[in-house]
This record gives structure tokens, sequence and C-alpha cells, in this order.
């Protein structure tokens, strides 16, 4: 971390720059701070304050303070528990997913190949489709007997032995709404790590082969550590994601089958939106935020450390 | 230089705030109270001008949206010279939640059409004005179809009037039912579980296809073989929902699912029910009137519609369309329920009808208008006996009751008994909310 | 880290190969849109339609108002990238090179504005916009677009310009430079590569908001291209190949601002000038 300039002296002249150095920073905060404060932190409090009511939506409605009864509703839930599972499964297997498969793509797209540029657009295009389309597109994919995917797998690949109604059965269900997830970031993923990969000065890599290091070695050595940075980054901010899972589990599979694929946030959705039961829904919404916050200090911990060079 | 950045960087924040709010909507209308007494006759005094905002869902490119605009709206101004018409076409994603937004900022349009559904939940969360008040509100009351109107009232007041209605029949493929060894639909449950057996075995065809377990498809059968929701005030589940003509409603629907005489879309199987249907797999399905209008030119003399199968509770059918409504809001009362009287005439349900749009009045339905298209006699019928959904506040959340109750059924994972007992209980709860 | 030329050559295998896992789906969607009228997918499946016509294209194109949803979504789009590559990168050097109180516990609540699901806030930020008088404008959407930017660019930013040297900037410094100097002429040239990445993300999250939108623009003509798709899914069917053949249409713009934004990964740009 950044550490200001230490006065050799403290004479009056030096007491009067640091006191400049600490106005310094705030003419850069002052915009960002004021629009985040007005749009952003404010109507979030205020959301937020919802969780410890019965809330009308309507102006100059009564609203009924019930403290925790929200919170303590939550976790007798057995519907908000399995929606929390699968938004954890969904996290769990898609975010190491897309940054394996992202950071190998950029690794390979930082390379001088051929038509270079083409292939970064080919793979960034899934990032660029809207999320409805490739739903569809992906529901149809894996569902039903004549669906594409068993065609492949069991008429082609002969993997399959019969074929698989993908969205009717839980895991199969979760494969379909996992692939999607996982094949829509790789192109994210693929952009953050090349930006990442920019920032590596040439003189380390000279540096560690004249040391004699092999290619697979400065991968871990030297290109790794210098990006723990921007792993960090797309770490924490995929974790975010996943756990806002929601337009194409409910185009895909609906929840179903029987709600088993349901995830929190079409449930936190359809408690507040749908049946005008806000301050449960809100509830449920600030409970997940402390899950994602316990989930990104703990990978903070873990990965954000060392980040000094 | 350093001072000059800072207030540089303020300027500038400055200048985007004002810049964006200069560029604000403009004052809402004002209220026109005069109006209310001298309206009837508008042409006596010249009244102030207002503008009246309309929100709604007619189809962008079908011919829906272009007659609202080019020949309803301009015969509305005509008559009324200053009332202006703002019309909003809305995507129908997301419009309930733009909806209920707007309702929480005190900011909802003047009127809509809105979805049958959603009448009785804006009701009780008091977005809607109470129509019973409005001069010539008991006319226009008696002139309407029972069922569609029956979505508009909560807790014995009324808060809207129905604009359009469809419903669901019977539509099938005569080629199939000629396999079937038939030479007319089947009007009974008997004859239409014989028709089913004709196709049973055949890996790649069905008699019917099921839209799935949700209600809107699943509610016509369940009503037709006797099951019932609710008591006919729709203030109580049990002994209804779970009454012995219901559990072996839901018996005979979920045999008929196991034995494979369904079509796998009963459980979300492919192909789609239009899908199937179009490439000569399911020999009928139950639609609206939409299926004829889309489907017109690939099928051709390949859908003929009928009656919902009767059994023991007749031939029941279920009330879709939408609803006109005017916002608690709106200050321009007089104007809003001018157009509203205005878009239930037969001048306008006629011009409307045209598009596809089925009336709601028994004298525009009567219009040679409707004799047309040749495919409104089977719905017109259907809509006799057509039944609404639960128009109660809380109908999203029976929704899913009632669909997961099916599911569960229909997957075996519950009796049919068991399933509707819990299912009762849980919407008696609903039902008082 | 450069391969050998044999090494690249069988990356370049190995790169076309596996695209075609990322562009199956999308020839899938091209196929959709080519087809006549698709109310539903077709069955059995075909990759490629019998007879491909660019009927929904026109369609599409020519439908009520396309043309001008279009410069509104460039409209807002182009305030947006600008504003949030300009915004945060200030937020994200003043965090990442000075110290001044509070400054960790600001960044968590950053952070932590972007845990929480975000339609928490939309009636609360709806209602912030209309005591503002900002409902039914495009600045007023930008701006508030702009803010929503703020916090998870604000986290990137600081982490690249970490990662920059600092040695430039005491050099600047020792010339009698200020920060504003330092941010414009050494933090902003050397991170071309991460404000390109912030810019298309931001670029590609304008063009496709749909949410806030159709929320806050009520009049016609202020619309912006995603809701004009939206209009093409009606309540009772779809006509896919015409959604699909809109959205095809409103990519465009994204991929050239891609392929435009991409241009500013050039490995070893944070040497230049180093150490020379």
């Amino acid at each position: 971390m950044s550490t200001p300039l230490a006065p050799i002296t403290l004479s009056a002249e030096a007491r009067r720059y640091r006191r400049q150095r600490q106005l310094e920073p705030i003419p850069f905060l002052v915009p960002g701070l004021v629009l985040f404060a007005i749009f952003v932190l404010w109507p979030l409090a205020q959301g937020l304050r919802v969780s410890f009511y019965e809330w009308s939506i309507m102006p100059g409605a009564e609203q009924h303070f019930v403290g925790w009864a929200n919170f303590r509703r939550a976790f007798q839930d057995p519907v908000a528990w399995i929606s929390v599972k699968n938004a954890l499964l969904y996290v769990i297997v898609t975010v190491p997913g897309q940054m394996f498969f992202g950071m190998l793509i950029a690794l390979g797209l930082n390379q001088a190949i051929l038509a270079r540029t083409f292939w970064r657009a080919v793979y960034y295009l899934p990032v660029l489709t809207s999320w409805v389309v490739v739903s569809f597109i992906f529901k149809y994919l894996f569902n039903g007997g004549g669906a594409p995917i068993n065609y492949i797998l069991k008429d082609l690949l002969h993997v399959l032995p019969e074929y698989l109604d993908w969205t009717q059965d839980y895991w199969t269900a979760e494969v379909a709404i996992i692939s999607l997830g996982i094949w829509k970031g790789i192109g994210w993923n693929m952009v953050m790590f090349l930006a990442g990969l920019q920032g590596i000065p040439r003189e380390l890599y000279e540096a560690a082969s004249i040391d004699g290091a092999s290619r697979t070695q400065s991968l871990w050595r030297v290109t790794l550590p210098l990006m723990r940075p921007v792993i960090l980054y797309v770490l924490v901010l995929l974790t975010i994601g996943g756990f806002g899972v929601f337009i194409s589990v409910v185009l895909m599979t609906g929840g179903g089958p029987m709600n088993q694929t349901q995830v929190i946030l079409s449930y936190i959705y359809d408690n507040g939106f749908k049946y005008f039961d806000f301050g449960y829904g809100f509830a449920l919404a600030t409970l997940l935020s402390l899950v994602i916050l316990v989930f990104n200090l703990l990978q903070m911990k873990i990965f954000g450390r060392k980040a000094d060079y | 230089m350093y001072r000059k950045t800072i207030a540089a960087i303020c300027a500038l924040t400055l200048l985007l705030m004002a810049g964006c709010s200069s560029s604000t909507s403009k004052p809402a209308d004002s209220a026109q109270p005069s109006t209310a007494n001298t309206g009837a006759t508008p042409e006596k005094k010249q009244p102030d001008p207002v503008t009246i905002t309309f929100w709604h869902t007619y189809s962008a490119d079908g011919s829906e949206n272009k007659t609202l605009n080019e020949v309803v709206i301009p015969a509305f101004q005509k008559k009324y010279p200053y009332i202006t018409v703002n019309a909003v076409i809305q995507p129908y994603d997301g419009l309930h939640d733009a909806l209920v937004t707007a309702a929480a900022g005190g900011t909802t349009p003047d009127l809509m059409r809105m979805d049958i559904i959603w009448t009785p939940e804006f009701a009780k969360l008091g977005a809607l004005e109470t129509l019973d008040g409005y001069e010539g509100f008991g006319q226009l009351k008696s002139s309407v179809f029972p069922g569609p109107l029956a979505t508009n009232a909560y807790k014995g007041k009324y808060y809207g009037l129905p604009l359009d209605t469809n419903t669901q029949v019977f539509i099938y493929n005569p080629d199939l039912l000629k396999e079937a060894n038939l030479s007319a639909p089947p009007k009974t449950w008997d004859e239409f579980k014989k028709y089913l057996e004709a196709f049973k075995g055949q890996a790649d065809k069905s008699g019917y296809a099921p839209g799935g377990p949700y209600p809107w498809a699943m509610l016509p059968l369940f009503w037709s073989l006797g099951g019932k929701v609710t008591n006919d005030d729709y203030t109580k589940a049990s002994g209804f929902l779970n009454s012995d003509a219901s559990v072996a409603a839901l018996t005979e629907l979920a045999t008929l699912g196991k034995d494979g005489l369904f079509a796998g879309t009963l459980l979300g199987g492919q192909p789609g029910t239009w899908d199937g249907y179009k490439a000569g797999q399911y020999g009928a399905l139950l639609d609206g009137p939409w299926f004829f209008a889309i489907m017109g030119n690939d099928l051709k003399g390949k859908m003929v519609g009928a009656p919902v199968p009767a059994g023991k509770g007749g031939s029941i059918s279920v009330v879709g369309g939408e609803n006109i409504v005017m916002f608690k809001s709106t200050k321009n009362k007089d104007a809003a329920w001018k157009f509203i009287q205005f878009m239930l005439s037969d001048e306008a349900q006629v011009a409307l009808a045209k598009t596809g749009q089925m009336p709601v009045t028994p004298s525009a339905s009567a219009s040679p208008v409707m004799k047309e298209p040749g495919y409104y006699d089977a719905f017109i019928e259907q809509l006799k006996t057509a039944q609404p959904r639960t128009p109660v506040p809380a109908w999203n959340k029976i929704e899913k009751v009632l669909n997961d109750t099916f599911e569960a059924v229909f997957r075996e994972k519950d009796t049919p008994k068991s399933a509707l007992d819990k299912a009762a209980k849980e919407i008696d709860g609903l039902l008082g909310q | 880290m450069q391969l050998s030329r044999p090494g690249r050559l069988l990356l370049l295998a190995i790169v076309a190969l596996s695209s075609f896992f990322m562009f199956a789906p999308f020839l899938y969607m091209v196929s959709i849109a080519l087809t006549r009228y698709a109310y539903s997918l077709p069955f059995p499946p075909r990759l490629w339609p019998a007879e491909p016509t660019l009927e929904n294209f026109v369609q599409a194109w020519t439908s009520n108002n396309f043309g001008i949803y279009t410069l509104n979504s460039l409209y807002i789009a182009a305030l947006v990238v600008s504003g949030v590559v300009l915004v945060s990168s200030m937020t994200a050097y003043a965090f990442a090179r000075f110290e001044f109180p509070g400054k960790e516990l600001l960044f968590r609540l950053l952070l932590f504005s972007l845990m929480v699901p975000g339609m928490v806030a939309l009636i609360p930020t709806f209602l912030v916009m209309r005591d503002l008088s900002l409902l039914d404008s495009r600045t007023g959407l930008a701006l508030l677009m702009i803010a929503t930017g703020v916090a998870g660019n604000t986290f990137m930013l600081r982490q690249f310009f970490e990662t920059l040297p600092r040695e430039l900037e005491e050099a600047v410094r020792v010339d009698g430079g200020g920060p504003w100097t330092i941010y414009r002429h050494v933090v902003l040239p050397l991170s071309q590569p991460a404000l390109a990445t912030a810019a298309i993300f931001t670029f590609l999250g304008a063009w496709d908001d749909y949410f806030w939108a159709r929320t806050l623009i009520t009049t016609e003509v202020k619309r912006t291209l995603p809701v004009a798709i939206r209009l093409f899914q009606s309540m009772h069917a779809t006509n896919y190949s015409l959604v699909f053949a809109a959205s095809l249409i409103a990519m465009v713009p994204s991929i050239l601002f891609f392929l435009f934004g991409q241009k500013y990964f050039i490995q070893g740009l944070s040497t230049t000038g180093l150490k020379g």
C-alpha cells in the first residue's frame, strides 16, 4: 500500500507541504464520491432499511416496523436455502471455470499469431450477446430428445448411451445452466487478463530467461504473481456476478423441475416485485449481500496481500 | 493550478446536474375541475385542452398499434378535440416492475390497458381509481360480458372495465383426426380419451399437447373434468380445490400423463406445442385466437377450433384479455373517463376487433367483422362458459402454488389427494390477503 | 514471452479449433435471424435455413423509430463511457496513490455497494431521479449510469494503478509537478490497457441496458435500442427471427467498439520511458 513521503525535517515549509499533500486527493475524489453517494449509496441504504419493515410501496402508506421478523423467516424458509445452495454451486463451478479458460485464451491471444484481433473478437462475441437471446439458444441446444447437444454426445461422440432430457433433471439442468455461465463469461475474463498482461514489463521475462527459467517457470514466477491484483479483481467481481445469476435460470428452467434449480435472486425478485412482499424479499437481499461479503473478504485475505512489488 | 482544478471539477459536476434538470419532463397537466360539470356537452363551452397518457401493450409489429393510433384515437379526438391522447406502447417484458415503480413514485400514467390478472393486485395496492361512482358506469357495467368484468372487482368495488377478451379453444388438426378414425372433434371426455388412445405407443405422435403444468394450460382441463379452485366468491379453497371432484379430475389428468396419452410437453418436453403441431406430430392443443392469426399462412386447413372436450364440469375454458384502468394519481379524471367510455363503444371495439382483439360487449361481438376471419365463432361460443383465474390480489402466488401442485403430481412426487390438501390450505391463507 | 514460430502455428490451430465452441451458438442465432419467420425454434434442428432471407434485418431496421433509438443509445453510451472513464480514473488514482482519513472504509463501501442486488435500490433510485427532475431524460439516464459505474471501475482501475511503477511520479514531483500532472501525463498514458478495458465494458453495459431505460424513459422518441428490441417480443408469441435479427444489428456497434478498444492492448506499454 502507498505511504506519503516521510518528511525529512519538520520545518514550517515541510509542514505546509504535508498539509497540502493531504488536501491533494480531494478534487480527485469529489466527483466520483458525490455521484456515488446520491445515486447509489443513498438508494441502497433506503432499500436495505425495507428489510425491517412490512413495506408498502405506495407513497404516504403506513409502514410497519417488524424488527428481525423477516430475517427469522428467511432462516426457516426451505426455498431460500435451496436457492442459496444453487447460487453457491453456480459460483463455485463457473468462477474458476471462466477464469481458467479466460486466462488460457488471454495467454494464447497475447502471442503474435495470425489474425489475432479476429480471434479476440470471436471469443468476445458471447459477452456481447444479450442474456435473453443466449438463454433461448442454450435452452434449445439442451432441451429434449432432438436437442443438438444430444445429437453430438450420443450419435457423434458416443459418450451418452441415450438421449437426455437435460432440463428435466436437477443435475443435468445445472450442467446446462453452468455451461452457459462459463461460455458467456470466458470473453470477459479474456479481456481483463489481456489488459493485465500488458502491464508486465518485457524486461522481467528477459531477466527470467537469462536466469535460466523455463517458459512454465516464468508463467508461475513472473506472470501470475504480477497479475495478482487483476486476478483478485476478476475473482471478486465474478463471485458477485455469480450470486446474481437469474435471467438464464428463469429462461432455461424457470427454476424447475420442482423448484430445484431456483436461484436466490429470482426468489428475491418474486417476493418483492411479484408478491409485493418487499420486506421479506429485501431481507433475503441483505442476507445475500452479507454472504457475498464474507466470500469476498476471504478471497481478499487469500489473494490480496503481497500485492506490493 | 491546483485551486483551478478543484474549481473546474466542482463547476463540471454542477454543470452536469444543471444540464440534466433543465431537460426535465414538463409539469403535469393541471386538473380540470370545471369539465366535470359541463363535460357532457363539450361543444357548448370549449374546455381547456388536456393531455391524457395511456400505456398499452398492443403489438408493435402487427396492426394493433397502428389501428389504435390511426383509427381509434383520431376518432376519439374528433369527438373531444380538447383532449389529446398520448398513447405509449410498452414492452411486456418488465412492464409489471415499471408499473410498480411508477406507482411508488406517483408517476403512473392516467390510463392503462393491463392484463386482467393484474387489476386486483394493483387495486389492493391502492394505485387504481374506483370507477363505481362515475356517470354512466352502471350502464357500461351491464353492457359487457360478466366473465371478463369479474376480474375488475376488488372488495365489492370496480377498478376497471374489460377492454378486450379471449379464451383458449381446442384446436385440432383434421389430418390427425382422420388417423384416429374420427369424423368430428371429441365433444365429451370419453370421446377425447378414445381419440388419445388412437396414438398410444406412437413414439413421434400424440393426440394432445398440453402447454405445461401451469394454470393457464391446465385449468381448462381441470375445470372441465369437474375440478374447482375456490368457491364462487373466491374466499375459500378448502373443500373445493381438494373436494372429491377435484381430486378425481387431477387423478384423471395424471393418469393420462403417466400412460403417455399426453405429449411430453406436459413437463416441458420437446418439441414445444407449436413446433410439434406445425410438424404434424401433435393432433391438438389449447390456444387463443392469436394462434390462428400467426399460423394462418403455415397451417391453412390444418387447424380448426372446437369447444374444450366436456367432462363432468362441462366445457369450461379460461378467460384471458385486458382491462382498461384509471390510476388514482391522474389529474384528468374526467377526460380519462371519457376515453374509457369511448374504448368500450362499438366504434372502438369493432375497429380493434379487426386486428384480432375480441370485443367485450355482445353488441360489438355481433358485428359482421367478427365473421370475417372465420375462427372467432369457436371462441365466442367458448367464452359463454369460460371462467377467470381466481381474481384476487394474491393470484401471482396462487398461480405458483397451483403450478407446483400440478407438477408434483405429474412427476409422481405426490398423490393428487395429498397435494391438493396442502395446496387448498395454502391458498386459503392467500385468499384473505 | 513470445513463442517460437512452430509454437505459434500450433497455438493458432488450437485457438481456431476451440473458437468453434464459442462461435457455434452464435452461428445458430444468425441462422434463426435468416429464417423467414420463427415463432418457435425449428424442430428438428438445422444449422442453416433452407431459404435464407434478409427480410428480418430489413424489417427490424425499418420498423418505427429504430434509427432514432440507435442515435439515443449512441448518445447515452458516449456520455456514459467518457463520464465513467474520467470519473473512475480520478477516483481510482486518489485511492491508489494517496493516504487520507477513512480511505479503506470508503473503499469498502464502494465494494459493498457492488454486492447488494441492484433490484433492492430500484424504487429508491427512481425516487431520487424523480426528486432531481431527472425522469424521462436521456442525460439523466446517462448520469445515473455514470454513477452506478463508479464503484466497479474505481475498484478495477485502482488494482491496475497500484501495479504502475512509482519512479516516474517521483520524478515528476522532483520537477515540481503536482498530482494533476502525474494523473494526466503519467497515470493515464501508462494505463491505456486498463482504461480501454473499462471503456469496453462500460460501453457494453450502457449500450445493453434495458432495466433503467425501461423504467426511467417514458417518452417514445427518447427510448433506446434494447427497449425497441423488446417491443418485438409480445405477450403471446415472439417472432424469434425478428428479435434475433434486431439483436444482431444492435451488436454491430459493440463489436466495433471492442475492435477499437482492444488496439490499446499493447504489451510492454508500461516500460516505455522507464529506466531508459
